[in-house]
C-alpha cells in the first residue's frame, strides 16, 4: 500500500527581490513500511520537500497526499527530525523529548519508560536531567532524534538528522535506525547528503539536481533487507553508489578528476 | 545599578612578563565584592576632596555627615521610604501585570499589533513628568497619581521586549508544535512564554530601575508624604546633607527593586543563557 503520493510537485519561494524555484515538479511515493532516502547537493530542495510532506508549508502546485487524503494541514501522526534540532531550551532533554506525550497527552509513564529506552540506545543515558546548552551538537541532535521517535508514529522524516555527528557515532546511529526500521517497519524518509548512508538504509534513493530542485533519478539498489556494515562489500552497493555518483558527475555537482 | 569592574588590563611592559599574581586572585573574590571596594572607594575620594579642599557643608557634605543623617533620622526616613515603596512596588506591580498580557495579545494578531502599537510608541513621546501636574488635577493628592506615573514610567520597556520575546520564537519551533498538533493555548503556554521570559525579564529588568525615578517624579508634584516630598521639602530648606541622605536611600531602594527581579529571574530560568556569562546582574547584589 501506498502511503505518501507525491505528485507533480513545485514550490516557489517568492522573496522580495526574486523568485527561488525550490522545487519543480517532483513525483514520488513512499509505500507502506517502505525506507526512501533523498540525496542531493545543498540548496536542491531537500528540505522544502520535506516542509510540504509534513503539511508546514504549501507546494506552489502540485498536491501531497497521505494515506489517499490529500494534505492541507500540518499532519501530526509523524515524527520529525529537523535539519536544525529545534530543543526547547528551557525543557531538559528529557522533558524536550517528553513534550510529544505531553502536548498528544499520552500516557505520561509508559512515555516516560520510553523515553529513557530511547535516550539509553542513542547513548545520551544520564543526560535526561541536563539542558540542551550543556550537550554538544551531536547529542543535541540525537535528542531531537529521541523526540521524533518517542511516540512511535508510523512516518518518518528525517532532515538530515545525523549531519552533526562524528564518524563513528554516525556509524552506530546509522545501524541502530536500521534495526528500528527492521523491528518497526515505519515509513521513512530520510534526507541526506552522504551517498553510502543513503543506500545503507534504504529500499529506494532519490537523486536530486539543484536550481530548480528535480528529481534526477530514483536508484533501488536491490540489497538484502537486513543489513550491517559489510554489505558495503557487495556488488550491488558499490554499483548503486557509482550510479548517484555518476549521476552528480553528469549534472555537474562532482568534478570529475 | 553599578557594573562589576572589569579586571584592569594588565600593563605589559615589553620584553617583561605581566605579573600574574593579580589575575589569579581576582576572580576568587565573589562578584560583588569589585562594585562594593568601588563604591567605598568613591565614599573615601568624596570625604578626602571635601575634607582636603574644606567644601563647606552647605554645598556638600562629607558622607560620613551623610550616612550620621540617615542614621539619626532612620525613623523620618523609614517611614517617608516605606511611603514610596508602597508606590514603587504598586505602581510596578500593575505595569507588570498589564504589559504581559498585553504584549501577549498583540502578539497573537498581527493586526492588532499593528493598530496598537505605533499609538504605544507615540505614547511615549509625551513626557510623563510632564503628565504629573495632569494627575494631579485627575486623581488629586495621595496615592493614586504616584502609582499611575510609576505604571507609565515601567511600563513601556516591559511592553516592547515581551513582544521582541513573544516574536522570538523560531520557525522552526513553530514547526515541531504544529507537527504535534498543539492547541492555541499550548501553543501560547508551552512555546511563546517559555521562548520570550528571558526578554520578558529583560524588559521588567529595565522598568525595575525606572519604578523608583517614577514614584519619585509622582511624589514631587502629588505627594505629601514620601522621599519625592521630602526631598523637595529638604531642597527648599537648603537642607543640602538631607537631601543627599535621601538620594543615598533612593538609589539603596532602587537597588533593592532591581536585586528582587534578579533573584526572581535566577530562579524561573535555570537554563537561560546570560546565567552562564552572568555580567548583567552583578551589580544589583
Ligand atoms: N523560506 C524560504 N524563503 C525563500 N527561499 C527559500 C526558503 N526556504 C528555502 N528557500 C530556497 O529554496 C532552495 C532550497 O532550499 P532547501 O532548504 O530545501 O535546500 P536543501 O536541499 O535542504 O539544502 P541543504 O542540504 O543545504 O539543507 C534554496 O535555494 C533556498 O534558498
Ligand atoms: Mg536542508
Amino acid at each position: 500500500m501506498t502511503r505518501v503520493v507525491i505528485d507533480n510537485l513545485s514550490k516557489v519561494y517568492k522573496t522580495r527581490r526574486d523568485r527561488i524555484h525550490a522545487l519543480d515538479r517532483i513525483s514520488l511515493t513512499i509505500g507502506e513500511g517502505e525506507f526512501v532516502s533523498v540525496v542531493g547537493p545543498s540548496g536542491c530542495g531537500k528540505s522544502t520537500l520535506m516542509s510540504l510532506v509534513s503539511g508546514l508549508e504549501f507546494p506552489t502546485s502540485g498536491e501531497v497526499s497521505l494515506d489517499g487524503v490529500p494534505i492541507r494541514a500540518p499532519i501530526t501522526d509523524v515524527g520529525i527530525v529537523f535539519q536544525t534540532d529545534v530543543l526547547l531550551e528551557w525543557r531538559t532533554v528529557l522533558s524536550n523529548v517528553m513534550i510529544q506525550a505531553e502536548m498528544r497527552k499520552l500516557d505520561r509513564a509508559t512515555y516516560r519508560a520510553r523515553a529513557e529506552e530511547l535516550l539509553r540506545t542513542t547513548g545520551l543515558d544520564g543526560f535526561g536531567g541536563k539542558y540542551p546548552h550543556e550537550l554538544s551538537g551531536g547529542m543535541r541532535q540525537r535528542a531531537s532524534i529521541c523526540r521524533a521517535l518517542v511516540h512511535d508514529p508510523s512516518l518518518l522524516l528525517m532532515d538530515e538528522p545525523f549531519g552533526a555527528l562524528d564518524a563513528l557515532t554516525r556509524e552506530m546511529m546509522v545501524l541502530e535506525l536500521h534495526r528500528l526500521w527492521l523491528a518497526t517497519r515505519k515509513s521513512i524518509l530520510f534526507i541526506t547528503h552522504d551517498i553510502e548512508e543513503a543506500v545503507f538504509l534504504a529500499d529506494r534513493v532519490v537523486v536530486m539536481t539543484p536550481r530548480p530542485g528535480r528529481i534526477a533519478e530514483i536508484i533501488t539498489p536491490n540489497l538484502p533487507e537486513a543489513r550491517d556494515m559489510r554489505i558495503k562489500q557487495i556488488p550491488e552497493f558499490g554499483a548503486a553508489v557509482g550510479r548517484i555518483r555518476t549521476i552528480f558527475e553528469e549534472t555537474g555537482i562532482l568534478k570529475t578528476i | 545599578m553599578v557594573d562589576a569592574p572589569k579586571q584592569p588590563p594588565v600593563a605589559e611592559p615589553s620584553g617583561e612578563p605581566a605579573p600574574a599574581e593579580p589575575a589569579r586572585t581576582m576572580p576568587r573574590l565573589p562578584r560583588s565584592a569589585g562594585s562594593l571596594i568601588a563604591l567605598a572607594l568613591l565614599f573615601v575620594i568624596w570625604e578626602l576632596v571635601v575634607r582636603v579642599g574644606n567644601v563647606p557643608a552647605y554645598l556638600l557634605p562629607p558622607p560620613s555627615t551623610v550616612f550620621l543623617r540617615i542614621f539619626s533620622d532612620r525613623d523620618f526616613i523609614l517611614y517617608n521610604a516605606g511611603v514610596t515603596m508602597i508606590a514603587v512596588t504598586a505602581g510596578f506591580a500593575l505595569s507588570i501585570v498589564v504589559s504581559i498580557p498585553l504584549a501577549a495579545v498583540l502578539a497573537q494578531y498581527a493586526w492588532i499589533e499593528h493598530t496598537v502599537y505605533p499609538l504605544l510608541v507615540a505614547s511615549q513621546t509625551i513626557p510623563k513628568v510632564a503628565l504629573a501636574p495632569l494627575m494631579v488635577v485627575w486623581f488629586g493628592f495621595g496615592l493614586t497619581p504616584k502609582i499611575l506615573i510609576t505604571f507609565l514610567i515601567c511600563f513601556f520597556p516591559i511592553v516592547v521586549d515581551t513582544l521582541v520575546g513573544f516574536r522570538s520564537l523560531s520557525k522552526e519551533v513553530r514547526w515541531l508544535a504544529k507537527s504535534m498538533g498543539v492547541s492555541r493555548w499550548h501553543m501560547f503556554t508551552q512555546f511563546q512564554v517559555p521562548a520570550a521570559l528571558p526578554n520578558i525579564f529583560a524588559g521588567i529588568k529595565v522598568a525595575s530601575t525606572l519604578a523608583v525615578v517614577g514614584a519619585v517624579v509622582g511624589e514631587f508634584v502629588a505627594a505629601d508624604s514620601g522621599l519625592g516630598y521630602q526631598l523637595i521639602v529638604a531642597n527648599g530648606l537648603l537642607d543640602v546633607e538631607l537631601s543627599i541622605a535621601i538620594l543615598v536611600v533612593l538609589s539603596v531602594l532602587g537597588i533593592l527593586v532591581f536585586a528582587v527581579v534578579d533573584v526572581c529571574e535566577r530562579l524561573a530560568l535555570p537554563w537561560h543563557v546570560s546565567q552562564r556569562h552572568n555580567d548583567l546582574a552583578a551589580g544589583g547584589r
